[in-house]
């Protein structure tokens, strides 16, 4: 963790949210993206990604500066997304009734980088199949196969983050790419 | 997968995690060179997650910093307020 960054921590805690407001800055669009591919709504996950900045804040006294505050902080976000889906999962599943209608605010998604109509479909077709594959994971391998390929984490850190063991996320990825290969892939036998 | 899998299916993983040896990434890529099910396997596995990897980042509002500072409990100013 840089110098500027253990600064900026120090100021939150003495109560500085002009502080507070660049780590949001540093952080926010990967936060927001494990909050994204963990729930595969925007807006959900835009909640998600806000709670997870002020918990972090409310809570800054139990961060352990020994350790990378984004370890920290990614933490937090993935243990509110995996709560947001378990809370999901009990309540009425409403949003079960009109499957592949989530997330679909997905101008905010693609950027604008001059391709033509019909490849934005293509890719937005891609995103949204990626999605749903990925929303078809159980949660804790889900979480493992978000930090690694949407985040690029290493094995330790996802580690850190998901406090288990490393070989416990080499298993759960293991088993992760093996369901998205099953699924994603004609070889696999198609949907699963 | 027909053949002896097991053994071709973990170093499959660990060159995937990128934790094999020189020595256990030949031993698999001579094997994949011979048995078409292996490497249809290991193909598979590379496109789903390079599907993955390549899925762009979400843009958030530009607001967002703003709306999380609003929602924080007042600043506290010892030295101002009394």
């Amino acid at each position: 963790m840089d110098q500027k960054e253990k600064r900026l921590i120090k100021k939150v805690k003495k109560g500085d949210q002009q502080a507070f407001a660049e780590l949001v800055d540093r952080y926010k669009n990967s936060v927001f993206a494990i909050c994204f591919r963990m729930v595969g709504n925007t807006q959900e996950a835009e909640d998600l990604s806000q709670e997870a900045f002020i918990r972090a804040y409310n809570h800054i006294d139990q961060y352990d500066h020994e350790r990378k505050f984004s370890t920290w902080l990614f933490r937090i976000a993935t243990n509110l997304s995996i709560d947001f889906l378990r809370r999901r999962k009990t309540s009425v599943s409403l949003d079960a009734v009109v499957p592949g209608t989530e997330g679909l605010s997905l101008n905010t998604i693609l950027p604008d980088n001059g391709e033509l109509p019909d490849e934005q479909m293509v890719r937005r077709e891609n995103e949204e199949m990626v999605q749903s594959e990925i929303k078809k994971l159980p949660e804790k391998y889900r979480s493992a196969v978000v930090l690694k390929y949407i985040e690029d984490l290493s094995l330790k850190e996802i580690s850190d983050i998901m406090d288990i063991p490393v070989g416990t996320v080499k298993t759960r990825i293991h088993r992760g790419r093996e369901m998205l290969r099953k699924n994603m892939t004609a070889g696999g036998g198609g949907q699963a | 997968m027909s053949c002896a899998s097991k053994k071709y299916l973990s170093l499959m993983n660990k060159v995937l995690d990128q934790e094999a040896t020189e020595q256990e990434e030949r031993i698999l890529y001579e094997h994949l060179a011979n048995c078409v099910e292996c490497r249809a396997h290991f193909d598979e596995l590379k496109y789903s997650t390079d599907l993955l990897c390549r899925l762009a980042h979400p843009q958030l509002p530009a607001g967002f910093t703003k709306s999380v500072l609003a929602q924080l409990p007042p600043e506290k100013r010892h030295a101002i307020r009394r």
